[in-house]
């Protein structure tokens, strides 16, 4: 997943960014509300870790702006050393999805996350079995999409990236998101790339609106895979 | 109390630990300049950091010295502050880290 935290103290940030990435995740860490503010707006993430105290802006204040002017309901997880029975209820009725109480423990933190991200996506692992959209299913397995029974033919990244867009149905997803969940992290890869292979996947497994798919570019952001009601079975 | 202390830390964060430590030195450095100055308020933050990071770097007695410390600068105790920095001085200059491949999937 795609995790932004607010942490204004370095070596915190630094520690559970580095216990994210370990467990397969991207950490984006912001000191600053404002700057994490910033990059939500020309950015998606897959869930928000708020540190409560913060110079400027409290990360109580960023949960308030984050549910009032992100549609999807990312989740977030409140890490702060602020443990007052009144703090908590505090932050679970202004939005929170979850609460922990500083110092962190590596394996709690990562099985809240998972918890967190398996409420918010329900259904089956995007590692496991056969999912279905429609005229279309993928193996997971096999790593093969296939269209009305037919398997199409695509290169290993088009597949991930047809699954990434297909798990995210509804979602829209900035290009830098969609390029480290496809291509890692740390791949030189232009974002031009990601339109290319965009392109390419609408066309393979016709994600057009006559096959009942909306597959649109939003401006300066990335991309929304929509199932459109009328067509679908 | 010289004798080194060998802690084992998380193999994954192994990489982050120096620097750590080189910023809780800087703490006791700061604490010290602080407590010249009476100024409580700049000893309880910096104890409070140290409270929240220790034990997730595997220093549970940095997370114990900085509650201690944060405690104290609440009640504005110059003597036990004193105290507790040299003791955070003295574990820092014993600590020998090792890394150990074993804690990263424990924690």
């Amino acid at each position: 997943m795609r995790i932004a935290l607010l942490e204004d103290e370095q070596d915190q940030a630094d520690l559970v960014c580095a216990w994210l990435k370990a467990a397969g995740h991207s950490c984006h860490a912001y000191a600053l509300g404002k700057d994490l503010m910033r990059a939500a707006q020309r950015e998606s993430f897959d869930m928000f870790l708020l540190d409560w105290q913060v110079p400027g802006m409290s990360g109580a204040e960023v949960l308030v702006w984050i549910r009032a002017n992100i549609a999807e309901p990312v989740p977030v997880l409140f890490v702060t050393a602020r443990q007052r029975e009144e703090d908590i209820v505090h932050a679970l009725s202004g939005g929170a999805d979850d609460y922990m109480v500083k110092p962190l423990g590596k394996r709690e933190l990562l099985a809240r996350i998972d918890a967190l991200a398996r409420r918010a996506r329900p259904g089956p692992r995007a590692d496991e079995g056969v999912l279905e959209y429609g005229r279309l299913s993928v193996d997971c397995s096999r790593r093969q999409v296939s269209l009305d029974g037919a398997v199409v033919t695509m290169t290993q990244k088009d597949y991930e990236l047809a699954l990434f867009l297909l798990r995210n149905v509804g979602r829209l997803l900035s290009r830098a998101h969609i390029l480290e969940a496809v291509w890692g992290q740390s791949a030189e890869i232009n974002t031009r790339t990601v339109d290319t292979h965009v392109s390419r996947i609408r066309g393979k497994l016709q994600l057009t609106p006559e096959n009942g798919w909306s597959l649109t570019a939003v401006y300066q952001h990335g991309y929304r895979l929509e199932r459109l009601a009328a067509a679908a079975p | 109390m010289s004798d080194k202390l060998i802690i084992s830390v998380d193999a994954q964060i192994a990489a982050l630990v120096p620097r750590f430590l080189a910023n809780r030195a800087a703490d006791a450095g700061k604490v010290r300049a602080a407590l010249a100055n009476a100024d409580f308020e700049a000893i309880r933050l910096t104890a409070h950091g140290m409270k929240g990071a220790g034990g997730g770097y595997g220093f549970p007695e940095i997370s114990r010295l900085g509650a201690s410390m944060e405690e104290s600068a609440r009640q504005r105790d110059a003597a036990a502050i004193s105290v507790l920095v040299a003791r955070l001085e003295e574990y820092l200059a014993r600590i020998e880290v090792k890394p150990d491949p074993g804690q990263g999937s424990t924690g």
